[in-house]
C-alpha cells in the first residue's frame, strides 16, 4: 500500500465559472496551496469536471508523479465519483482522492463575504491536504446481485414498478396489506387527467401483474422481518390472515407503501354529520349513489367543496406541506358533477392546478359555472350542523363580502399524509422521512428514488405527496434502477467500511447499539466475544468508531489520524503566503 | 538462591499516598519482594533526604516509582530529578499517570483555587496564601509527562495490589511488562440487551438488578472507557465504575469524549433532561483524566496564555 511513500499531492481549484469564483479568490486559494506541506503541484482552472478539467489531473498526476489528489470544488456528492474515475483512470486508487466544497459550503452560502469566503476556502484547502497526506488506498470491493426485486405496496405505483421489472426479464415479489391490489386509486370514481375510474384504469394493470409469471403476489401480506445488504437481501414475508410466513431473497427493493387520505380532526365540523365527507370518501362511494345525501338519501342539489384540509398548515407539524393533488382533484370532481346539480361552491385559499392538463380542469369547472371564492388564510370557513342542515360561513377575499350557504353535502379535499405504520417500515428498511413524515430519496435531484439503504428505491406517494401521474413515472424510474443494478449482476460496494481491531475489544457492546444499520454483531465463535462488523452492511457512517470507548474501531477513509490531521490544519494558523516552506 | 537486591526510589508528588499504600497492601508477599529491593529513597518510609537523591549519579537507579502529580515546585524538581537518576521510570497511580483528582483544580484558575482553600470557605474567612516554608504552587497541574517521559504508565486509583506485584516482579527480573489492553467491561460477568436508557439513575436510586449491565440500567458507569487493569472489582461487586484506570491503550486517548460519546449511544435523551440528570459532567466523566484530556490541554493552554498576558 502507499502509507510508507512520501505524499505527492496535487491540487485543484475549480472556478465551477462563476459559482465559486465570483465570491472566491480560487487564484489565491491555489497559491495559498502551493505553501502547503507535500504539495507539489497546485492550479486553478475554469471547469475541474470538464474534459479538459479531467484531462488536467491525469496529466498532472503523470508529469508530477502524483500520489494524492485534491480537487476544491463542488460537493462530492456531486462529482466525487467523476474524479475517482479520473485518478483511478491515471493509475491512482480512487481513495487517494479527496474533494473539498468550496460551491455548496462557501462560495454559495456565503456569498456576500468574499473576503472571509476566501479565507474559509484556504482553511478548508489546508484542511483536506493535511487530511489527503494521511490517506491510504483501498482495495475496490463487489458483491453479486440476486435477479429478483422486492416490490412493497401494490397500489398503482408498486404494480407499475412490479410491471416494468417483470417485463424486463427480472422477477418480482409483490407484497400488498390489503386483501387486493389497487390501493387507494382502484377505489375513487374519477381520475385525472383521464376520465375514467381507478377501476378501469387498474383493471387490466392488476389482472396483467397477478397472471405474469415473473411476478409472485402476497396479498393479506406484510415483510415481517428484513435483513441483508445491496444485492443480497432476505425478506420475510407473513400472511396475516394465516399467520404463516415465507423468506424470500431478493436483490433489490422498492418501496411503495403510499399515503393515506387524511381523517381531519377539528375541521369543518367533520365527523358531525354523514353529509360532511373526504374528497377520498365522496369519490369511493357507489356511483349511483353519489349524488345522494348519505343522511337521507335525498338528492344532492348543493355542494360545497373546501380545499387544503390538513394541508399548507406553517407550524403544524406533518401539514405543512402541498398535498398537490387536491386542487385538480377537486376542480374535476366539480366540473364532472356540474350539470347534475344545481349549484358547486369551491371555497379554496390558492389554486395550484400545475400539472399538464391540470390547468384545463380548472377552467372546464369554472367554465360550467362552478362557483369558485377564496377564503383568507387565517379566518377559514365556519361550518355548523343544526338539525341535520349544514351552514358554511366565509368571508370571500376578492370581493371582500362574507357569504353564508346552506348545502346538502359538504366535500373536504383533505392532504395525504403517510400511511399508518410508516414507523416500522422506516426502521425495517433503514429509512428516513422528511418533515411531512414521508420518506427521503437519497438526495432530492442528485439521487432520486434511491435511498441511504443501498439496493432500496422509493417511488410514487411513499416519497411526498404526488399525483397518480406522478407516481407511476417514479415506479418506471425505480423499476430501471432496480433493473439496472440486476443487469450487472454486481455491484462495487464502499470500501469506506468499520473495521474491529480485535485485540482493542473488549465487548462492551456500545458499538452493536450504536450502529443505525444493525452491521455489527458480537462474534461469540470468538474468545473473549469480540465485535464483528458486516462489511457489505456497512453504510461507513462513522458512528460506532466515534462511540467505542475503546478506540477499537477503525473507520476506514475516515481514521482518527485522518481527522485529527485536519483538525490541527484547521487550528494551525495559515503561514504567509510566499513565507517559505511549512 | 538470593539475588543481589535493586537499587529502586519511590518519589511522591502531590497525592494521597494511596498508591504507595496499596504497594504495601501486598501483605505476605512484601516477604518476598522487600529482600529484592535496595531502597534508595522513598520520604516516608526511608531516612534518606532529597539531597542524597540528586547525589546519586545518574542512571544509578534501576527502577523508580513517581506518585502523585506535580501542583508545587518541589514536586516538578522532584520529578525531573526522579527521571535523571532512574533507568526505568514507572508513572505509578492515576495521578502521575493522568493527573488525577487533583488534576480536576484545573477546572478553576489558582486565584478561585486559593480563595477556596485558604481565604474563604465554609468554615473559614479572612485567611491568607501562606508562603513560608513552602514550596511555590504551580498555577496549572501539567500531566507528568509534560515534564518527563515515563517508560511504564501503571495507571489506578490505586494500582491494585496484583498489579503492583505483576509490575514489579517483571521489573525486577527484568521483563517486558505485558498488560492486557481490555476494558473493564471485558472482566464484568453483567448481561448486555443494548437496550436504550429512558433516564439517568444517580448511584443511589433504586434497586441495581444484580445479573445485568449497569450502564443499562441507567447508572452511569465508565466501564466501557476504562483500561481493564482492576480486572473489574466494582462492577463485580455491583457497583459502577467511575473511570479510575483511565482509557486503555493507547492512553493518549480522551477517556471523558469517549465515554460522553459512549453514553450518547445508550442514553438518547433531551440535552436538557441529560443536563439536569448528569449534575457533574467534569467530575463524572473526567474524574480521573482531566489535565492529559483535549479539553484540560485546552484549559491548560487558556490559562498559560492569560498568565502570560498579565506578566
Amino acid at each position: 500500500m502507499t502509507a510508507q511513500e512520501e505524499p505527492r499531492i496535487g491540487v485543484f481549484v475549480c472556478h465551477c465559472g462563476h459559482n465559486i469564483a465570483g465570491v472566491v479568490d480560487v487564484v489565491r486559494v491555489a497559491e495559498y496551496a502551493k505553501s502547503l506541506p507535500h504539495v507539489v503541484f497546485a492550479t486553478d482552472e475554469m471547469f475541474m469536471c470538464s474534459d479538459a478539467g479531467q484531462q488536467l489531473i491525469r496529466d498532472k498526476i503523470a508529469e508530477y508523479d502524483l500520489n494524492r489528489v485534491v480537487v476544491a470544488s463542488c460537493s462530492p456528492r456531486m462529482h466525487e465519483p467523476t474524479f475517482r474515475r479520473v485518478v483511478e483512470e491515471a493509475g491512482l486508487n480512487r481513495y487517494l482522492f479527496e474533494q473539498v466544497n468550496l460551491r455548496e459550503h462557501v462560495s454559495w452560502c456565503h456569498m456576500r463575504e468574499p473576503e472571509l469566503s476566501t479565507e474559509k476556502a484556504i482553511d478548508l484547502v489546508r484542511m483536506a491536504v493535511a487530511r489527503a497526506a494521511k490517506l491510504e488506498g483501498l482495495p475496490v470491493k463487489s458483491v453479486k446481485v440476486t435477479p429478483r426485486t422486492l416490490v412493497v405496496g401494490g397500489g398503482i405505483t408498486g404494480i407499475r414498478a412490479a410491471l416494468d421489472i417483470a417485463d424486463r426479464g427480472f422477477e418480482v415479489v409483490l407484497v400488498e396489506r390489503e386483501p387486493k391490489l389497487g390501493g387507494n386509486l382502484v377505489k375513487w370514481n374519477h381520475v385525472f387527467p383521464v376520465d375514467k375510474s381507478g377501476k378501469k384504469i387498474l383493471g387490466p394493470l392488476i389482472k396483467r401483474v397477478k397472471s405474469h409469471e415473473r411476478v409472485r403476489v402476497f396479498t393479506n401480506s406484510e415483510v415481517s422481518d428484513f435483513d441483508g445488504y445491496i444485492g443480497n437481501f432476505v425478506a420475510t414475508i407473513r400472511n396475516n390472515k394465516t399467520g404463516k410466513e415465507e423468506q424470500v431473497e431478493v436483490g433489490t427493493v422498492i418501496i411503495a407503501t403510499g399515503f393515506k387520505a387524511y381523517e381531519p380532526v377539528e375541521y369543518y365540523a367533520y365527523g358531525q354529520s354523514p353529509d360532511i365527507m373526504t374528497l377520498a370518501e365522496f369519490h369511493q362511494r357507489p356511483g349511483d349513489e353519489l349524488l345522494k345525501r348519505p343522511s337521507d338519501g335525498r338528492p344532492v342539489k348543493k355542494i360545497v367543496c373546501i380545499g387544503c384540509v390538513g394541508s399548507r398548515e406553517p407550524g403544524k407539524q406533518g401539514h405543512e406541506h402541498c398535498s398537490r393533488y387536491c386542487c385538480t382533484a377537486v376542480a374535476k370532481t366539480a366540473a364532472d358533477i356540474r350539470s347534475d346539480v344545481e349549484e358547486v361552491v369551491v371555497l379554496y385559499q390558492d389554486v395550484r392546478t400545475y400539472g399538464k392538463g391540470h390547468e384545463e380542469f380548472h377552467r372546464l369547472a369554472r367554465l360550467r359555472y362552478v362557483m369558485y371564492s377564496k377564503f383568507p388564510r387565517e379566518e377559514k370557513p365556519q361550518v355548523t350542523v343544526a338539525d341535520g342542515e349544514l351552514t358554511v360561513k366565509w368571508h370571500d377575499v376578492l370581493s371582500g363580502d362574507d357569504f353564508e350557504f346552506h348545502p346538502d353535502i359538504i366535500v373536504l379535499a383533505s392532504a395525504m399524509v403517510p400511511p399508518d405504520g410508516i414507523d416500522d417500515v422506516a426502521k425495517m428498511f433503514g429509512l428516513t422521512r422528511s418533515a411531512d413524515g414521508f420518506f427521503n430519496p437519497e438526495h432530492i435531484k442528485l439521487a432520486p428514488l434511491t435511498t441511504h439503504t443501498a439496493g432500496v428505491m422509493i417511488a410514487g406517494t411513499a416519497q411526498a405527496a404526488k399525483n397518480a401521474t406522478e407516481s407511476v413515472v417514479d415506479a418506471s424510474g425505480a423499476a430501471a434502477k432496480a433493473v439496472g443494478l440486476m443487469a450487472r449482476g454486481e455491484v462495487e460496494i464502499e470500501s469506506t467500511t468499520a473495521q474491529v481491531i480485535e485485540d482493542l475489544c473488549s465487548s462492551c457492546h456500545t458499538c452493536v447499539a450504536a450502529c443505525p444499520y444493525g452491521a455489527i454483531a458480537m462474534d461469540e465463535s470468538k474468545d473473549p466475544p469480540v465485535a464483528h462488523v458486516t462489511s457489505a452492511k456497512c453504510h461507513g457512517c462513522g458512528t460506532c468508531a466515534a462511540a467505542c470507548p475503546s478506540s477499537a474501531i477503525l473507520m476506514l477513509h475516515s481514521t482518527d489520524e485522518q481527522i485529527m490531521a485536519m483538525v490541527e490544519a484547521f487550528l494551525t494558523p495559515a503561514p504567509e503566503i510566499g513565507g517559505g516552506e511549512a | 538462591m538470593m539475588a543481589e537486591p535493586i537499587p529502586v526510589a519511590m518519589g511522591q508528588g502531590s497525592s494521597c499516598w494511596g498508591c504507595f499504600q496499596s504497594l504495601v497492601d501486598m501483605h505476605l508477599r512484601l516477604a518476598d519482594v522487600l529482600p529484592l529491593l535496595d531502597i534508595k529513597y522513598w520520604q516516608a518510609v526511608v531516612d534518606y533526604k532529597l539531597e542524597d537523591l540528586e547525589n546519586y549519579p545518574d542512571k544509578s537507579i534501576v527502577v523508580g516509582l513517581y506518585e502523585g502529580m506535580a501542583r508545587t515546585e518541589e514536586d516538578v524538581h522532584l520529578l525531573k530529578l526522579m527521571r535523571q537518576k532512574c533507568k526505568v521510570l514507572v508513572a505509578f497511580g492515576t495521578c502521575s499517570c493522568y493527573g488525577g483528582i487533583p488534576g480536576l483544580a484545573n477546572a478553576w484558575d489558582i486565584e478561585e483555587c486559593y480563595d477556596v482553600k485558604f481565604r474563604e470557605n465554609k468554615t473559614f474567612s479572612g485567611g491568607k496564601v501562606p508562603t513560608e516554608n513552602l514550596p511555590p504552587i504551580e498555577p496549572v497541574v501539567h500531566p507528568n509527562s509534560d515534564y518527563v517521559d515515563f517508560d511504564i504508565y501503571l495507571p489506578g486509583c490505586p494500582p491494585t495490589s496484583d498489579l503492583i506485584v505483576k509490575a514489579i516482579t517483571a521489573l525486577l527480573e527484568g521483563k517486558e511488562l505485558e498488560l492486557p489492553t481490555y476494558t473493564v467491561c471485558h472482566y464484568c460477568p453483567r448481561e448486555k440487551k443494548e437496550t436504550p436508557i429512558p433516564e439517568i439513575l444517580r448511584p443511589f436510586r433504586g434497586n441495581a438488578d444484580p445479573d445485568r449491565c449497569l450502564l443499562e440500567q441507567g447508572y452511569i458507569c465508565l466501564g466501557s472507557a476504562t483500561w481493564g487493569l482492576c480486572e473489574g472489582q466494582c462492577v463485580s461487586k455491583g457497583v459502577t465504575c467511575r473511570g479510575c484506570f483511565g482509557p486503555p491503550p493507547p492512553i493518549t486517548q480522551d477517556q471523558g469524549a469517549a465515554a460522553m460519546s459512549m453514553l450518547g449511544t445508550y442514553a438518547p435523551l433531551e440535552p436538557e433532561k441529560l443536563k439536569e440528570q448528569v449534575p457533574d459532567p467534569l467530575g463524572c466523566f473526567y474524574r480521573f483524566t482531566y489535565p492529559s484530556s483535549r479539553l484540560g490541554r485546552m484549559r491548560i493552554r487558556r490559562e498559560e496564555l492569560k498568565e502570560a498576558s498579565e506578566e
